[in-house]
């Protein structure tokens, strides 16, 4: 058994952390407060090839897999949830749902300007009334000569206002369901998708989150994405990895978290000396270390079995329940340690407070990865359960 | 047209510990880096290569590892990367580093122009590009921003004291970039995987630049640091202004330090 990471990943890491102190940090605390994506700080990720992390180099991608990719979520996520989430929404399920089922041509027409960052992607799965229960989804598409018309609504998407080109599941079939009559398909912003309500959050506010409303949009039939009718296990697969790397994200904000509550314990006195002699702060903080450690390595050897091709579905429900909770646990944690400071807007936790919060959620609830988790235990003895 | 660029390794002078009752430099947590004025050597080059084309190659003296700071120029987009090392260079001080690095050019042959960093951050001796110039017999260009190459000559802004200079000499010649020439670029990601992976490095040792015994004896000897004593707190003042200049005052009389009648 080997623990270290080859020098390559080594290094890629060191790149990364640098561009977040330098590029990445500096312009969190502006894009919070003004409600908006800094499209400069990814324009800059995007010409070192940081939205194309995972893709093999022949796509316009960096060809660092999937360790590589987690490691850019684990760094972006130290210093601001919104870019990570920018980010991973367009790499890790809007161009990863081309990469894991499009076809060569596919791959060519859209998958390489993604990679290098010249068009963002996004992932248009949630309804209004479909969050959860994805398979009940209504919007329709419906074959037209050589396209698709499409009609309907798609909710909550990170990137809908920005994005060029976005990956949508619609019903093909309703008298199907989900397995057999919903198809994905490869979507541009310019075939008229229109950006409705953009969304007002509690955190990550330096993302864009939106709706799409689809009227008779005409998507070609080249574009259909994986097998007529099959689409609904092309977007569940995406979010497999989706969920891997959003595990990593949440790593990131955990050891962040970490890192500010060392620092200020060392320096903050109370009562004649400095609260890290304190046995209640010292608890939270070795919980907290604890718990980041159990995370990087369920994380990195999640990755790992990607790489090898093995079936990951379990652990990556196990990743993000495990790193939204912990990260969300171990900010709490940090706020708690930094009093009134950790409570003002003048300081990074507060922010980090209200972004970890949406790891619960989105990506499937944590209740669904429970779910996701149990049905594969249970798989394993024999035993098929639904939600 | 080819650039040389002598780049180092040495450990992050921001997490070196000072240690004063042992007199020693407590490295154990400090990380291998490259000089960071040897980054901006390296963009200077690569901005001059885009605009008038050519090769830039990286060079380095230092153990096996030193091949980091090699691959991260490559990465950078260095062409090519030489690392001078030998258990013989264990000792070398900046004379016989100066030696194995001017025979190490010679060898690359073909160069128009040497860049280095303005001084290195741990030792800050700032000597190499003199002496390397010196041995090379080439003309030297200190702290220069703004580097151009034109027909058969270099020019640039030279910032030594508070003037600076605008410098023109022909080629070859030795360069030290000034410390706050340029911003150092980010290398692409896809570029650092395959500098890393690929590791082209080609690595010569004394026997391979020809070195005498001479070239390889150092004249200065390492005998350990001599670190400032720790300072002792001061006294704090209190009171309203007027009272602790009063106090001041005594304080300075009683040690004999402010001049005139007590
Ligand atoms: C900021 C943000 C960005 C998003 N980005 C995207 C995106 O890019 N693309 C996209 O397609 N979607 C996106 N979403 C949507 C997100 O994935 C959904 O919000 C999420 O899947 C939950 O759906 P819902 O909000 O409709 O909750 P509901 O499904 O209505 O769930 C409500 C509650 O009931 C629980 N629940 C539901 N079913 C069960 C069950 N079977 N057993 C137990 N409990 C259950 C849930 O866990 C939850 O607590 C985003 C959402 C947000 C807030």
């Amino acid at each position: 058994m080997d623990f270290t990471f080859p020098r390559e990943m080594e290094k890629f890491r060191k790149l990364v952390r640098e561009f977040g102190e330098e590029v990445v940090r500096p312009a969190a605390k502006a894009a919070d407060e003004k409600h908006e994506v800094d499209m400069d700080v990814i324009r800059q990720a995007a010409a070192i090839g940081l939205l194309g992390v995972p893709f093999p180099q022949k796509y316009g991608g960096v060809g660092a897999g999937e360790t590589g990719y987690c490691i850019l979520m684990e760094e972006l996520g130290k210093v601001c949830t919104s870019t990570a989430t920018t980010i991973g929404a367009h790499i890790g399920i809007g161009a990863m749902s081309i990469y894991l089922d499009g076809t060569e041509a596919q791959k060519q027409k859209y998958l390489v300007p993604l990679a290098r960052g010249e068009k963002l992607g996004a992932f248009a799965l949630t309804e209004p009334n479909a969050g959860s229960d994805a398979a009940s989804i209504k919007t329709k598409a419906v074959r037209d000569g050589d396209a698709y018309l499409l009609n309907g609504s798609k909710i909550y998407i990170t990137n809908g206002p920005l994005a060029d080109v976005i990956s949508v599941l619609a019903v093909t079939d309703p008298t199907l369901g989900a397995h057999g009559g919903v198809t994905a398909f490869i979507g541009e912003k310019q075939f008229g998708i229109q950006v409705g309500t953009v969304e007002k959050k509690m955190g990550i506010r330096g993302s864009a989150t939106s709706e799409l409303i689809f009227e008779d949009v005409r998507i070609p039939a080249e574009n259909v994405l994986g097998p007529v009718g099959l689409g609904f296990i092309t977007f569940m697969k995406t979010l497999d990895t989706g969920r891997l790397t959003l595990g990593a994200a949440t790593l990131g904000g955990a050891e962040e978290a970490l890192r500010i509550a060392i620092d200020y314990a060392r320096v903050r006195e109370a009562f004649g000396k400095p609260i890290a002699h304190k046995q209640s702060i010292q608890f939270m903080i070795a919980d907290m270390a604890a718990e980041v450690e159990a995370l990087r390595s369920l994380v990195y050897r999640t990755a790992w079995m990607v790489e090898q091709g093995m079936p990951y579905t379990k652990e990556a429900g196990m990743c993000k329940l495990l790193g939204s909770q912990t990260a969300s646990r171990n900010i709490h944690r940090a706020l708690q340690i930094l009093g009134a400071l950790g409570y003002s807007r003048d300081f990074p936790v507060e922010r980090m407070f209200r972004d970890a919060r949406i790891a619960e959620i989105f990506e499937g609830t944590n209740e669904i990865q429970r779910i996701v988790i149990a049905s594969q235990l249970f798989k394993e003895v024999g035993i098929r359960i639904r939600p | 047209m080819r650039i040389v660029v002598c780049v180092k390794q040495l450990y992050d002078p921001k997490m070196a510990r000072v240690s004063q009752s042992r007199q020693s430099l407590d490295l154990r947590a400090a990380e291998l880096i490259m000089n960071p004025m040897d980054l901006q050597a390296l963009e200077e080059a690569l901005h001059v290569r885009e605009a008038v084309g050519g090769e830039v190659t990286v060079l380095s003296l230092g153990k096996p590892e030193a091949d980091d700071v090699l691959l991260w120029s490559l990465a950078m987009g260095a062409d090519a990367a030489y690392l001078a090392s030998d258990e013989r260079f264990s000792e070398a001080d900046a004379g016989v580093t100066a030696h194995a690095l001017a025979a190490a050019i010679r060898r690359i042959g073909d160069v128009d122009a040497l860049f280095l960093g303005e001084y290195a951050a741990d030792s800050a001796g700032g000597q190499m590009g003199a002496r390397l110039a010196a041995m090379l017999r080439w003309s030297f260009l200190p702290a220069l921003a703004q580097v151009f190459l034109t027909d058969g000559h270099l020019s640039g802004l030279s910032y030594l004291e508070t003037t600076a200079r605008r410098l023109l000499t022909p080629l070859p010649a030795v360069v030290t970039v000034y410390h706050r020439a340029n911003k150092p670029r980010f290398p692409h990601g896809a570029a650092v995987i395959n500098a890393y992976r690929e590791g082209k490095v080609i690595v010569w040792d004394a026997d391979d630049l020809d070195m005498t015994l001479e070239e390889l004896a150092p004249q200065t000897l390492f005998r350990g640091y001599s670190l400032l004593p720790e300072r002792e707190l001061g006294t704090r003042l209190d009171g309203s202004a007027a009272e602790m200049a009063t106090d001041l005052a005594a304080m300075l009389q009683g040690r004999r330090l402010l001049g005139g009648e007590a």
